[in-house]
């Protein structure tokens, strides 16, 4: 499935998305009001890993209700995502979003790394504000609740937990890692208009391998496997690891939006020869 | 739109981290519009784009209006902060410059080449390695006319009338399609109003052309969705459209995205 933040501006492009072969898109987080984001470069790459700083760049929830009207038409899942400075922010922008719109989930991004007032910036990735900010939404909507949290923060167990225990019905783990910055040699200045920015891309890969693996063994509700996923065997390590479901979101850069078909193709082949007839027996298979 | 040959291979989106390089010289084009040209090598196709970034200021989009074994130029009209701090840079700045990025005009023997404004820009190294190729340029007035000295067989169209033909550049358009000796491939540059009409123009005339197009870009390279044009992104399909690709997209020559994404329409913005 598409992670959030790639692609997901409009009805058209996840449509798009889709059609390529994700079973299911996350739409780019949405904010109460319009938000600019940082100046650019809010993207660079280089070698296995981006580094973006959008700041949340998005048309605000009132265009954002209409952009994502009619979803049933693309036949597959959508995800709607909502940021907040304040747990009744969120629960706001869900409410807003969600009204009328036939989403089938909802994901909160607690852990952007590079946008002030947000994310890990404002500490929403603690356990104590991961309750709130969860148990807030929890209460204005009935659509599946998906938690999306940091690799950064540590004990990321105790805020699944938390999430868990506010009514969560899933973890989406997680959000690109860092923040990390690059610095231009000649002018000596930060590359990134923000200065910084959250790390992306197969080379965070192992690292968010490791956390869906410690966030599986701390919770029961579903995980869902992100970061650095470019290929149907990553999709299956992650499952393996913990995960229920896989998003990605990078590896467009590198194979264009034909990794969601070869992806899938992939993992039906190596299942096929190596004797899974089901997703079920992958999900957690490394802790036995 | 997914012919293979229109498309930018993935593998080829490389050096998406700037590059430095040092203005060379300032060479001022017409009102409002400057060229700086700068030494070294960078790989081009005509059409392609490069994100190009001023340290500490932002980082845009622009084609390379010169590009040979010496070196490479951009061409910079004034708009807003960023174009005229670019307008602006001097002799021995560092300038950034990532990519190529997106896809490239079909260098086509005795093609027409139709430009508006600074679309020259992106018109001219496609015009350079063109056989027999035919050239309107068009502005608002004589002083806005792009590249007219380096394309001194061109015809000159200008809204006032203050050189060349008065009116827009359509009126040429029409007549050489109307004309005995057809161009095999139009290509175009310019105010999407303008190319809304080329369009037009050369679809009653069956004739093929290809356009090149301007969205809000953030990254360039396919991945942050902001130059989304109908179901087709600018950066990633693009910025060459063919036209008969064009016709069918609901955004083309209607409207447009904000820096946050907003929808507006087209005719309501200077664009
Ligand atoms: C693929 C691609 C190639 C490009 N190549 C070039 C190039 O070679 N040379 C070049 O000068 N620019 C080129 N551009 C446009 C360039 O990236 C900037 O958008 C432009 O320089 C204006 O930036 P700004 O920040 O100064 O203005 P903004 O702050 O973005 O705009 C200021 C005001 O000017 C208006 N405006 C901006 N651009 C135009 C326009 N083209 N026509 C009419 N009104 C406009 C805006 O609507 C706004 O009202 C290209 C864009 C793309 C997508
Ligand atoms: C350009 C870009 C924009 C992003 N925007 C968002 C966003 O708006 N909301 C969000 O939850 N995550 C956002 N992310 C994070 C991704 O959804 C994902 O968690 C992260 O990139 C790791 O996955 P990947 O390596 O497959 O890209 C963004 C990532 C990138 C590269």
């Amino acid at each position: 499935m598409l992670a959030s933040g790639i692609w997901g501006v409009s009805k058209e492009s996840i449509g798009r998305v889709l059609a390529a072969g994700a079973g299911g898109a996350v739409i780019k987080s949405i904010s109460r009001e319009p938000r600019e984001g940082h100046p650019n470069p809010a993207v660079i790459q280089h070698g296995d890993y981006l580094i973006n700083a959008i700041g949340y760049a998005n048309q605000g929830m009132e265009d954002a209700r209409m952009e994502f009207s009619e979803l049933k038409k693309l036949k597959r899942p959508v995800i709607a995502s909502a940021i907040g400075k304040t747990p009744e922010d969120f629960a706001l922008v869900v409410g807003h979003l969600t009204e009328g719109n036939d989403f089938s989930a909802v994901e909160l991004p607690l852990s952007c790394p590079h946008t002030p007032g947000y994310g890990t910036l404002a500490g929403q990735t603690t356990p104590d504000n991961t309750y709130r900010i969860t148990a807030a939404v929890r209460d204005v909507t009935k659509l599946p609740l998906f938690i999306k949290l940091s690799p950064n923060s540590e004990g990321i167990g105790e805020a699944a937990k938390a999430a868990q225990e506010a009514g969560a019905d899933g973890i989406t783990m997680g959000n690109s890692l860092g923040p990390g910055m690059r610095i231009n040699i000649e002018t000596r200045r930060p590359v990134m208009g923000f200065g910084l920015g959250g790390v992306s891309g197969p080379a965070i890969f192992p690292v968010l391998l490791r956390c869906v693996s410690d966030v599986y063994k701390a919770v029961d509700i579903p995980v869902i496997g992100c970061g650095g996923v470019s290929s149907g065997k990553d999709a299956i390590e992650m499952m393996m690891a913990g995960a229920h479901a896989v998003q990605l979101g990078s590896a467009i850069y590198y194979h264009g939006l034909e990794v969601f078909g070869d992806a899938l193709q992939e993992m039906r082949q190596w299942m096929g020869q190596n004797g899974y007839s089901s997703v079920k027996r992958l999900i957690g298979a490394v802790h036995g | 739109m997914d012919d293979p040959a229109l498309r930018a291979p993935h593998h080829d989106r490389r050096m998406s981290i700037p590059i430095m390089f040092q203005i060379d010289r300032a060479v001022p084009e017409a009102k409002d519009v400057v060229t700086l040209h700068f030494r070294g090598l960078l790989p081009y196709r005509p059409g392609q784009f490069y994100m190009v970034w001023l340290p500490g200021i932002n980082q845009k989009p622009y084609s390379l209006s010169h590009h040979d074994a010496e070196g490479f130029g951009i061409t910079i009209k004034r708009f807003g902060a960023f174009s005229r701090a670019l307008s602006k840079a001097k002799k021995g700045d560092w300038v950034g410059f990532s990519g190529p990025y997106g896809n490239h005009f079909t260098i086509t023997k005795g093609a027409l080449f139709v430009g508006g404004g600074v679309g020259m820009a992106s018109l001219s190294t496609a015009i350079d390695l063109t056989a027999d190729a035919r050239i309107i340029i068009g502005a608002v007035t004589a002083a806005g006319l792009v590249f007219r000295k380096r394309y001194a067989s061109a015809t000159l169209v200008t809204d006032d009338g203050s050189a060349g033909e008065k009116g827009f550049v359509t009126l040429p358009l029409q007549r050489l399609l109307d004309g005995t000796k057809k161009p095999p491939l139009v290509l175009a540059c310019g105010p999407e109003p303008m190319l809304a009409r080329v369009l037009d123009i050369c679809r009653q005339a069956h004739v093929p052309c290809e356009l090149s197009l301007e969205r809000y870009m953030s990254c360039g390279f396919g991945i942050c969705g902001k130059c989304v044009l109908g179901d087709r992104m600018v950066c990633y399909d693009g910025p060459v459209f063919r036209g008969e690709d064009l016709y069918k997209n609901e955004d083309f020559g209607v409207s447009k995205r904000e820096k946050t994404g907003k929808k507006v329409s087209l005719t309501k913005s200077k664009h």
